[in-house]
């Protein structure tokens, strides 16, 4: 008893807020520091219930399920703090929750995201006209001699490449604080699936390399962002694409496993040229033999992928072996609440 | 033909713009700002006046919002498409509130279809 008073005295005197949480979520146990810096977090509450009014549900499951650092006021008149789940748990099976006061990192934050937010509005005007006019000359390409329509062609194919990094940038930085949101509504995927093959079909076909689309009948539909989740297919095909050889048999499919629903993308091509295929998910990885082969991309496709679907509550595999191909699974909760749930009280 | 309404701060864009409305077979008027959009819009009537306008949302002098309310304002009934370099950040309310939106870079095809969409069954031939 007297060790437990000497140890809650130690825990009030931690100028930080510390929470315990239980396998359900609930909220067991607040520090001192905790009622001052966060108390809308109160013992016997759900922590999901606490949370959602005041932060988005894609930085609640960054931190709760992901564990990774986020940055937010427990309510707008309080200091923000940042906050961290402790992956370990207590020998009762309970967590810890810390939050500290986190001006100085916020205000960083802010400033980064501010700058690419700007940077990519003040490109995509000129990229518009670029782009734009690109496209024109292609339209009229039947006035222009050969070599002046080759020229307008690879123009465009640039400008839209352009196009897309300056995307791409803009989403791995929302995505790396927390800020990449989902727009969420039932989506079927089946069509979204054919759509992303045969907008990609003609550059596949162009490179000798035929696509197999496989879709299970009958497939539920899934709370998901439809754009998010064609991005996700476009990166997956537009990456196997890309980095399978002349003549490469590429494949996307879907199916019902269990409590999942899973799209997968494989290739009978070179493999990953990495080690360890999991790099292939790191901002700017780039495997060795892209550089040697000038494989054009930055490395974030995967990066942005995996973040999409990891704010899905689904998750990533990829499988990949040297001279066989590459397969990656995603793989969509039919069930997102549940997913949650799962994920929280799961397999630590 | 209909016509078109662009309001657009960037020149190169304008003439983009231009080119492929009249590529379509659309007939354009233009406007540098805001301003000049609105006042495009109280000046002219009948067969002058606009069918539709493309607005761009991020322009110097007045916000997006404030322009498509004072177009609303002289004549209700005139569909605007609004134009954005970043939507969803600080143009929420009036990509919400557009008759129609595309961001940038432009879609052709999905804009002229927004555009014949919006001015489909007007009387003019």
């Amino acid at each position: 008893m007297v060790e437990r008073e000497h140890l809650e005295g130690v825990l009030d005197h931690v100028p930080s807020a510390l929470i315990t949480l239980d396998d359900d979520m609930t909220v067991l146990y607040r520090n001192r520091g905790g009622e001052t810096l966060t108390p809308t977090i109160e013992p016997g509450r759900d922590i999901w219930d606490c949370l959602r009014p005041i932060v988005n549900e894609e930085k609640i499951d960054r931190m709760l399920l992901r564990e990774e650092r986020v940055v937010f006021a427990a309510r707008p008149d309080l200091p923000l703090l940042e906050w961290l789940m402790n992956p370990e748990r207590l020998p009762d099976g309970s967590r810890i929750l810390m939050a500290w006061d986190a001006d100085i990192l916020d205000e960083m934050v802010q400033r980064r995201i501010t700058f690419v937010v700007g940077a990519s509005h003040e490109l995509r005007s000129p990229l518009t006209a670029l782009l734009g006019f690109a496209e024109i000359l292609n339209l009229e390409a039947d006035s222009l001699s050969p070599p002046q329509a080759e020229a307008a062609e690879v123009i465009l194919e640039n400008a839209k490449h352009l196009a897309s990094l300056v995307d791409d940038i803009l989403d791995l930085t929302r995505n790396s604080f927390g800020e990449l949101r989902l727009d969420l509504e039932e989506v079927d995927i089946v069509p979204i699936v054919c759509s992303v093959a045969e907008t990609l079909r003609p550059q596949i076909e162009a490179r000798a390399q035929t696509l197999e689309v496989d879709n299970a009948p009958d497939l539920p539909v899934i709370e998901a962002d439809a754009h998010r989740v064609r991005q996700v297919a476009v990166n997956l095909l537009q990456n196997a694409h890309i980095h399978s050889p002349e003549g490469a048999t590429l494949r996307i499919s879907t199916a019902l496993e269990g409590e999942h629903l899973t799209m997968t993308v494989s290739d009978d091509g070179g493999g990953l040229p990495f080690k360890d295929p999991e790099e292939a998910f790191l901002e700017f990885e780039r495997g060795e033999t892209d550089t040697q082969k000038r494989i054009t991309g930055a490395g974030i496709g995967l990066t942005i992928t995996k973040g999409i679907v990891d704010l899905h509550r689904g998750s990533i595999a990829v499988n990949s072996e040297e001279g066989v191909g590459t397969s990656f699974e995603v793989s969509f909760p039919l069930d997102r609440e549940k997913a949650r749930r799962d994920t929280f009280s799961g397999s630590l | 033909m209909s016509l078109v309404l662009i309001a657009e701060d960037s020149a190169s864009i304008r003439l983009l713009l231009r080119r492929r409305l009249e590529m379509a077979g659309y007939d354009v008027i233009e406007a540098h700002n805001g301003d000049d959009a609105v006042s495009a819009i109280e000046a002219t009537a009948g067969d002058a006046a606009p069918d539709v306008v493309l607005l761009d949302v991020q322009m110097p002098l007045a916000s997006g919002t404030e322009i498509m309310d004072r177009i609303k304002g002289i004549r209700p009934d005139l569909p605007v498409i609004v134009v954005s370099g970043m939507p969803g950040l600080g143009t929420s309310e009036v990509w919400q509130h557009a008759d129609g939106r595309v961001s940038k870079p432009i879609d052709f095809d999905d804009l002229l279809g927004q555009i014949n969409a919006l001015t489909s069954g007007l009387p003019r031939p």
